[in-house]
């Protein structure tokens, strides 16, 4: 804790010595064009009516920001998508930093996965880190840098894409106030739906009696008591999904407002954003509040200095019951496993009930033994608990032009201080519930108390849910960039560095680079470029602790050849290539969680005890032999083109990308024999190789007043291993099971065919002969026959084969903008196919007998419903293992077309001053339309709040 | 022009700070890890050092393995999601084998190897005498330990080959192993033996018998004392060594090479070491023992010889195992197979019993089954009488916690342990035993029995005497019955009454295998129906005879080519 109030006092007091500075020097000094690391690249005019935004806007010749540096489009060898934050917001307001690109980017491949090699880097201001504290609203510009010579200065995080985001700051002589302002209504679009409690208990009776049971567990008398409803007290039937306990419908507000503006010396801007988020409970909410202030000054010092400084605080704070998880809790309570409340009047020895506490002064907290923490006691008698996470982040950075040593020479850096924590507080009640007896002649009954109320005022922080971690990370750089006639040449040298600490963790990590890149580019149509990146890890053996990254591109802008130029058809032709050499040490696994040892690692174990508890030691155990990692490594090639076409209306670009993960960090588990007991050791082996071909497809239109935006992304991505560390299959019956160069996100399982029927038993219960034996105990009717797929006779593991992919490979999805004088309307609608998943989930497998049924059990096979391909087997008290694995039975589909958002956007005009005072107004749908094979399956959230469409209304208020 | 010199001043400060930070060589050194120690740390530190040992120590169970009683003739679960339902009923197989502790086993065998490399090289303690005692005990206790894991690992995979050969596990003594030179081959049953006795005298002639001052001077007092309860000692190394020779000499592993003969005077020596003078009506409630502070009863002479440590506060066995009405989870359900193989008071089986009345089944029977076993009318330490018959809770399948046979299990448990929802939780001390004088007894009877029949002596002690004795210690009023049996008679007796004094312990589904019983491997489980006195099938046995042994993991096949025992995948 100490730590956190030093930085944040630390950067208080730089921000305040840079301010006082900056008042000191108050002589009028010259806006100096410093070529900076932040451009202004919209070159657009924002004012009056809003013009259709479509990142096809972005001109070529318009400065870009890339890594460490900045140049203007037509210099990029690489493949870069350009996102203006300010117009994507205004188009399709929702406030998630990842809105801005899922869909709007070729090669988004949903959430913040890029060609398909997993989340992206984000990188904010220069500095790598998360996105979750910021928002769309604060961003300037977004480039999305997905091959190797963009991205490859960012080190060995940047093994995957990655995602960089400039913020807004203030603007010299503009002064300016935005209020953005939100409200959405939300709606749960599926809950788990599970059997009443009567046709529970018949389920339950039916699964006993397929287990061979003659008699009933529950009888029909009280069965058909449970069903007419004649006493919920008596005859519980408890609906935890119901209008009861949830709610269908909830809200969340959003207000977000920032000031900026300033003169030639300073520029500053300041924003509040404050969301409100309830949760579905009826009877006692939890509820999220985010509160978030984010503030930057940029001062120019002197002809030569500029600095500037950011602080972002951020705090979430979640309060309610303390329930632990409410979905998880409702969907393993037994629908008849006792009543929720018993009504004081019906208790007949209330008299003798010792400080008894009642719900609404009518009832008592029903419960068992079994049954002590009962929903209604949790949510209510229980304590409360709040969570809360607070972030602190400080940026200072500053930008020297050094063009008095030489003409387009300059020097940049900056240095991040980050403090996050989290901790909980619980007021921790206890309860008593109380179970009924049998009932006397008035139909009263007595109850039994079970457990203790308990109520405490005392706080309690949980320290073990608590996380605090800090960082500083800082990054310097020397930028050249300069014209000879036809020859420009940029150039950027770097060095940059990073810090991290967190509670629990035995060494922190630290981090070190540096290196450069240089570009030139001959008669604006030529492009080489290269990079080269050294980089120090403490994971990797020590004659390894530094590691080179390099990359080279080339480009070619053959529309400026002459026999293209001025050729009315094509616009804009660019051929382009990269390929890159990285290296990275991102395992976390085994040895490597958080600490780094060479050879042999003994570590602290459990405490052991002996002579009866007097003499305690600590035992140590022995955690790996022979530990000597090395770097691990990836080698990727980009090939893409981008073309403009017919006036500039209609761009197309297409890129095709191999990269190669090779050298990874594997745990050698399958591998090594058990003669080691648990030690596993590790070593670089597996390898795979990802395959992506990105297309987008742009096209501007003006018809009338209309005018017409649309933008087309397809994604396609493969994935094969090339080496893995698997078991030697040699043998006729296992060789198929080999993954080698086979789908890396390949699902491996069996092949159901059918349910067994009466006619594949012999009479006295054993399978005919015919039919090959599984191997997970007995079957019965009822149970899933699965293909011999190796044709051994048996059926068992040996019998899987790929039968589906983990995810959807296949995305596109189009972006519709149409402007009618001050209306805009957005689309964007998204499909994606390739992938299954497995129904696996307690919804779906009812293991035991004290699994509660979903309406998915109604479908079983039963004797009296004896069909070989019913949509659900034989049920049964016990595991089920010949049927709860993994199958095509249990597979649905993923693919599935959605409309993501469509928002529809009016811009309020008001004549005599249309810059003084601007309005927009809007409403929006989120995630309103799902069409799907398994539509039902893909809707459905459980042991999670539900999934849910958003209605929105909002406005944005310019003064 | 001032502010124009601190202005440049502040500007390059950063650069200069941040170039001096990349600079600093050892900016990259790993450091300060906590709790992460490399071999150079450990071994120069001894209290560190024997912590690699007590690490072989904690991987070892402190709770009886119940598994292995669902899996044979003398209990069911009612947990019916758990995985050795499916081992009992047909499904065992290599690859799904829940018995297995394989890789466990390995593990502590691993801490125990690298301890035993380097023991001679750690400073026990500056003074030489000391520094001598303490390596050769933790020594002895090393090799000790080293055999219990043998004899672990020798019961979970020891078998034949396809081609008949007797193999036990591949046997590991050294830590200095990578993955290639860790796929050892299985050693002969023979040979594992053989490294378990070697093990076993090893660790004789460096540990004493028990942990006891007696006799010792300060030294020795410090460095091999009474203070080492709990740590494996000399006595318990023969009774392994017995025990081990006992499975090897039956029938299923005879031709190891062992004889009966050598077990009986394995078995021999401990019960001329440990005489009879203690020998207590007590013995039969051995997991009661600590219910008081004065723990007198471990000590020497008495019927425990190694066990874990006291813990002074527990309830998890009566949670998991008290009948629902006592706010148990009545995991275990004795079957009705085991209340049958309790006589009457006087001796007899029920099979002759003149005493057995059937409509009061549980009247005037071995005073074992009430101390065992929970039935119809059993009363509570604390006086309540359990009603399985027409309870709310108790009787079978009124809850899901109820028992699927009619009787809930009542050894190892403290009748003192009270459950909520009543007054308030007690928990009382509980240990769990490893080795313990009856099981040599018991060794000695099976062995001598077949060796030289009733009233042969070895070692001076015959099989008839050693079974009245327990018989009598159990409270059975005569003799007669034991005195009138011939050697075929008594040898099944043996095991009768091996299956209860033994039962829960985990030993029931080995002995069925080591004496190759297919027949009773494959008996069903039975209940009894309370309103009936009629006895009921509750759950079948489906093992094939291959599986008299046990089957190495199919994983392990699949890393090298490891010999699996006959039969198995």
């Amino acid at each position: 804790m100490k730590l956190n109030f030093k930085i944040i006092l630390s950067a208080l007091f730089i921000l305040g010595i840079s301010t006082c500075l900056m008042a000191q020097n108050s002589e009028k000094t010259e806006p100096v064009s410093v070529q900076g690391i932040e451009v202004d690249h919209t070159g657009q005019s924002t004012k009056g009516v809003t013009k259709l935004y479509l990142d096809a806007d972005t001109a070529e010749d318009v400065m870009v920001n890339l890594p460490y540096l900045a140049k203007e489009k037509y210099r990029v060898v690489g493949d870069v998508d350009f996102i203006d934050g300010s117009k994507e917001y205004n188009r399709d307001s929702r406030t998630m930093l990842n809105s801005a690109i899922v869909g709007k980017v070729a090669g988004s491949l949903g959430g913040l996965n890029i060609n398909g090699l997993g989340n992206a880097l984000i990188v904010i201001d220069g500095i790598p880190m998360g996105s979750e504290n910021l928002t769309l609203q604060d961003v300037d510009q977004i480039v999305v840098l997905k091959d190797a010579i963009s991205r490859l200065l960012y080190g060995m995080e940047a093994d995957v894409p990655v995602i960089m985001i400039t913020t807004k700051k203030g603007k010299a002589n503009e002064k300016k106030l935005q209020l953005f302002a939100e409200h959405g209504v939300k709606q749960a679009i599926s809950y788990p739906k599970f059997l009443d409690a009567a046709s529970y208990m018949e389920t339950y009776n039916m699964a006993n009696r397929n287990d061979g049971a003659n008699v009933d567990f529950y009888s029909q008398e009280l069965i058909q008591n449970t069903r007419d409803g004649i006493d919920p007290v008596l005859y519980p039937d408890n609906d935890y999904y119901s209008s009861k306990y949830v709610k269908n419908l909830t809200n969340y507000t959003n207000v977000y407002g920032t000031v900026s503006g300033g003169n030639d010396k300073t520029q500053y801007m300041l924003s509040l954003d404050w969301t409100n988020t309830p949760g579905w409970n009826q009877i006692q909410n939890t509820v999220n509040n985010k509160l978030r202030v984010r503030g930057r000054v940029d001062f120019t010092i002197n002809n030569w200095l500029k600095m500037n400084s950011q602080v972002l605080a951020s705090y979430n704070i979640s309060k309610g019951p303390r329930i632990g998880n409410y979905w998880t809790k409702a969907n393993s309570l037994l629908p008849n496993a006792f009543p929720e409340l018993i009504p004081i009047s019906r208790i007949s020895n209330l008299e003798t009930l010792p400080n008894y506490s009642t719900v609404n002064e009518a009832f008592l907290l029903g419960g068992t033994s079994i049954y002590q923490n009962t929903m209604h006691g949790d949510l209510l008698r229980n304590g409360s608990q709040s969570l809360m996470q607070r972030y602190v982040q400080s940026l200072i950075g500053y930008h020297v032009d050094l063009k008095r040593i030489t003409t387009g020479l300059s020097a940049h850096g900056a240095v991040s201080f980050d403090f996050y924590n989290v901790f909980q507080q619980m007021i921790n009640n206890t309860y008593s519930v109380y179970e009924p007896g049998s009932v006397n002649v008035d139909n009263n009954f007595p109850v039994t108390q079970i457990g203790v109320d308990k109520v405490t005022t005392k706080q309690t922080i949980n320290n073990n849910a608590g996380v605090v971690n800090q960082s500083v990370k800082w990054n310097y750089t020397l930028n050249y960039d300069r014209t000879f006639d036809e020859h420009r040449i940029s150039a950027v040298g770097l060095g940059y560095g990073s810090y991290y600490n967190e509670n629990d963790l035995v060494q922190a990590p630290r981090k070190l680079a540096f290196g450069g890149q240089a570009s030139y580019m001959l008669s604006d149509k030529y492009i080489i470029e290269g990079a080269l990146l050294g980089q120090s890890s403490m994971k990797v053996k020590p004659s390894k602790r530094y590691g080179f990254s390099k990359s080279t591109g080339a480009a070619w802008i053959i529309s400026e050849e002459d026999f293209l130029n001025g050729n009315s058809l094509i616009n804009y032709l660019k051929l382009r290539a990269s390929y890159g050499q990285f290296v990275s040490d991102p395992f976390t696994n085994g040895p490597y969680l958080g600490y780094f040892l060479n050879e042999d690692i003994f570590a602290n174990s459990y405490i052991f005890t002996y002579n009866n508890g007097l003499i305690s030691n600590r035992s140590i155990k022995l955690e790996n032999i022979d530990n000597h990692i090395d770097w691990e490594r990836r080698n990727e090639l980009s090939v893409g083109m981008d073309m403009s076409t017919f006036n500039n209306q209609l761009k197309f670009n297409i890129t095709f990308t191999n990269s190669y993960s090779f050298d990874n960090v594997t745990n050698m588990g399958a591998i090594k024999p058990n003669t080691l007991g648990a030690i596993i050791p590790f070593s670089n082996y597996n390898a795979t190789n990802y395959q992506t071909l990105n297309i987008g497809l742009k096209l501007n239109k003006k018809l009338g007043d209309f005018h017409l935006g649309l933008g087309a992304y397809y994604t396609l991505s493969v994935a094969k291993i090339k080496k893995i560390a698997e078991t030697q299959y040699v043998e006729p019956e296992n060789k198929h099971l080999s993954k080698v160069n086979k789908d890396a996100r390949a699902m491996w399982g069996l092949i159901a065919e059918r349910l067994f029927l009466d006619t594949d038993f012999a009479t006295d219960g054993t399978l005919n002969d015919d039919i090959p034996t599984p191997t997970w105990g007995d079957v019965k009717p009822g149970d899933i026959k699965y293909l011999d797929y190796n044709k051994d006779g048996v059926i068992n593991d040996d019998d899987q084969t790929i039968i589906g992919r983990n995810s959807n490979n296949n995305f596109l999805s189009f972006n519709i903008g149409l402007i009618y004088k001050q209306w805009e309307l957005f689309l964007l609608p998204i499909m994606s196919w390739g992938g299954q998943d497995y129904k696996n989930s307690e919804y779906y497998w009812f293991k035991g007998n004290e699994a509660k049924y979903s309406i998915e059990a109604l479908h079983s096979y039963s004797p009296e419903n004896p069909d070989a391909y019913s949509v659900y087997p034989r049920l049964s008290l016990g595991s089920s293992s010949n049927n709860y694995r993994n199958s095509t039975f249990w597979l649905y589909e993923r693919a599935q077309f959605g409309i993501e958002s469509t928002q529809l956007s009016y811009q309020l005009l008001f004549k005599d001053n249309p810059d003084a005072f601007r309005m927009k107004l809007y409403c929006r749908g989120t995630n309103i339309l799902m069409l799907a094979k398994d539509r039902e399956v893909l809707e459905l959230n459980f042991g999670s709040a539900p999934q849910s469409r958003i209605f929105s209304i909002g406005a944005i208020v310019t003064f | 022009m001032e502010i124009f010199k601190i202005n440049y001043y502040i500007g390059f400060l950063f650069l200069t700070i941040l170039l001096l930070l990349t600079g600093c060589s050892d900016f990259l050194e790993p450091y300060e890890v906590t709790g992460k120690y490399d071999a150079q740390i450990v071994w120069n530190n001894p209290e560190m050092a024997e912590g690699v040992l007590l690490k072989a120590y904690d991987i070892l169970p402190t709770n009886y393995l119940m598994p292995s009683e669902f899996g044979a003739d003398d209990a069911v679960t009612n947990n019916l999601t758990h995985t050795i339902i499916n081992v009992a009923t047909g499904g065992w197989s290599s690859r799904n084998n829940p018995l297995s502790n394989y890789t466990t086993w390995y593990s502590a065998l691993i801490q125990v190897n690298i301890f035993l490399e380097n023991v001679d090289q750690v400073k026990w303690s500056s003074s030489e005498i000391k520094k001598n005692l303490f390596r050769d005990r933790l020594k002895g206790e090393a090799y000790g330990l080293r055999a219990y894991l043998g004899y672990l690992l020798l019961q979970e995979v020891g078998g034949k080959s396809e081609t008949g050969e007797l193999l036990g596990y591949p046997i590991v003594t050294s830590s200095t192993l990578d993955t290639e030179s860790a796929k050892l081959p299985r050693n002969t049953y023979a040979d594992c033996v053989a490294q378990i006795f070697d093990d076993c005298n090893k660790a004789n002639e460096l540990l004493p018998l028990r942990w006891t001052d007696e006799g010792l001077n300060s030294e020795e007092k410090e460095t091999k004392g009474a203070r080492y309860h709990n740590r494996i000692n000399g006595i318990t190394t023969k009774l392994i060594k017995a025990r081990v020779a006992l499975t090897a000499a039956s029938d299923a592993f005879k031709e190891s090479g062992i004889t009966m003969q050598e077990t009986a005077e394995l078995a021999a020596e401990i019960i001329a070491l440990n005489g009879f003078d203690k020998m207590d009506a007590k013995d039969v409630q051995f997991y009661l023992q600590a219910r008081t502070s004065n723990l007198s009863y471990f000590d020497d002479n008495s019927e425990v010889f190694w066990y874990s440590t006291i813990v002074p506060q527990k309830n998890a066995w009566e949670s998991d195992y008290y009948p629902p009405s006592l706010n148990g989870k009545g995991l275990v359900s004795p079957s009705q197979n085991l209340v049958d193989a309790f006589g009457d008071k006087t001796g007899n089986p029920m099979s002759v019993s003149t005493l057995y009345d059937p409509a009061n089944p549980y009247q005037n029977r071995d005073p074992r089954l009430d101390k065992y076993i929970f039935h119809n009318n059993s009363k509570t330490d604390k006086n309540i009488i359990l009603n399985l018959k027409n309870g709310d809770k108790d009787p079978v399948g009124k809850t899901i916690y109820s028992t699927r046979t009619g009787y809930y299990m009542r050894k190892l448990l403290d009748g003192n342990v009270v459950l909520p929802p009543t007054t308030g939780v007690v928990s009382t001390p509980h240990y769990y035993v490893y080795a313990r004088f009856t099981e040599a007894l018991l060794i000695f009877a099976e062995a001598a029995n077949q060796v030289v029949g009733p009233d042969g002596s070895i070692g001076g002690f015959t099989a008839r005497d050693i079974i009245n004795r327990i018989r009598t210690r159990a409270g059975i009023t005569s003799t007669n019955y034991v005195d009138g049996l011939d050697a075929t008679d008594l040898a099944s007796l043996i095991r009768n009454e091996r299956r209860i004094e033994l039962c829960f312990e985990g030993f029931r589904f080995w002995d069925l295998r080591r004496w190759s019983d297919l027949t009773t491997m494959n008996e069903t489980v039975r209940g009894l129906d309370l309103q009936t006195l009629t006895s009921f099938d509750v759950e079948q046995r489906n093992y094939e005879p291959y599986m008299i042994y046990g089957p190495i993991p199919y994983s392990e096949t699949l890393k090298y080519n490891i010999i699996q025992n006959r039969g198995w995948d």
